[in-house]
């Protein structure tokens, strides 16, 4: 197996979104790992578009935030579609400390020609007890390869923020090679 | 000047940023889900909180009851 680097951003300024663009369509899966905040405070939620849509999507996740609360959500719980996780916000509310949220998402068989399937897993970050643990298991039910990822908050992914596109191809050989 | 919100987006194969406005649309759609999202955050938080009051307020009375600190923390796992 091998693991490329595709792209990496790191946010000078804020942003609303985050896109990669003309993903090439010679890997075997696409791994995208974030570092992520919003600007507002208090807990926002990460939403993922996918060839620039939000829609066609149906998920699950199953969530703990530290204090006891544990609960499972799907698309049609009230969050938007193309809710990933809760991320960090700015100080404010349960959050006591500016901090990043880190999350992954991967796609297997991103450029195949039937629903594509995704998971995502992220922990927030919090200088107090409440904190939240996701995880989400997702369906986007187009057949049209993955071309593009858009990642973003509910107002503004702030300054400082990363997200890196890695390409994975599988290996003939049983090793594994990360460049 | 207003401030202009924009996007960042990132050509895989070329590997050029570009800095985009956001269309009328765009912001909107926006502008939107940011009111929805703080309200859901807003009743989250508060829900949260109820929880956790109630959580305190039950152990303060089997407390009372005189279970110890232990017993209580076993039923509540």
């Amino acid at each position: 197996m091998t693991m490329q680097v595709i792209q990496h951003i790191e946010l000078g300024s804020a942003q609303s979104s985050i896109t990669f663009s003309n993903i090439p369509q010679t890997y075997t899966d696409l791994l995208l790992v974030t570092s992520i905040r919003d600007t507002s405070g208090g807990f926002q939620l990460l939403l993922l578009d996918i060839n620039g849509s939000s829609s066609n999507r149906k998920w699950r996740s199953l969530f703990g935030n530290g204090v006891g609360g544990v609960g499972s959500q799907t698309e049609t719980s009230g969050n938007p579609a193309n809710t990933i996780a809760l991320v960090n916000g700015a100080v404010g509310g349960p959050i006591s400390v500016v901090a990043y949220t880190s999350a992954q998402l991967y796609f297997p068989n991103y450029s195949g020609s039937s629903f594509k399937s995704f998971s995502a897993d992220s922990v927030t970050e919090n200088n107090s007890t409440e904190n939240y643990n996701f995880i989400e298991a997702g369906l986007w039910e187009q057949n049209s390869a993955i071309t593009s990822l858009t990642v973003k908050t509910t107002n503004t992914v702030a300054a400082g923020s990363s997200a890196t596109l890695y390409g994975i191809l599988k290996g003939s050989s049983g090793g594994v090679t990360v460049s | 000047m207003s401030e202009v919100i924009t996007k960042l987006v990132i050509d895989c194969e070329t590997g050029i940023q570009s800095v985009v406005p956001l269309t009328p649309e765009e912001l909107e759609e926006r502008a939107l889900m940011a009111a929805q999202a703080e309200l859901d955050r807003q009743a989250r938080e508060a829900e949260e909180a109820a929880r956790l009051a109630a959580k305190a307020s039950a152990e303060a009375k089997l407390s009372a009851l005189g279970l110890t600190k232990s017993e209580i923390a076993a039923l509540l796992k």
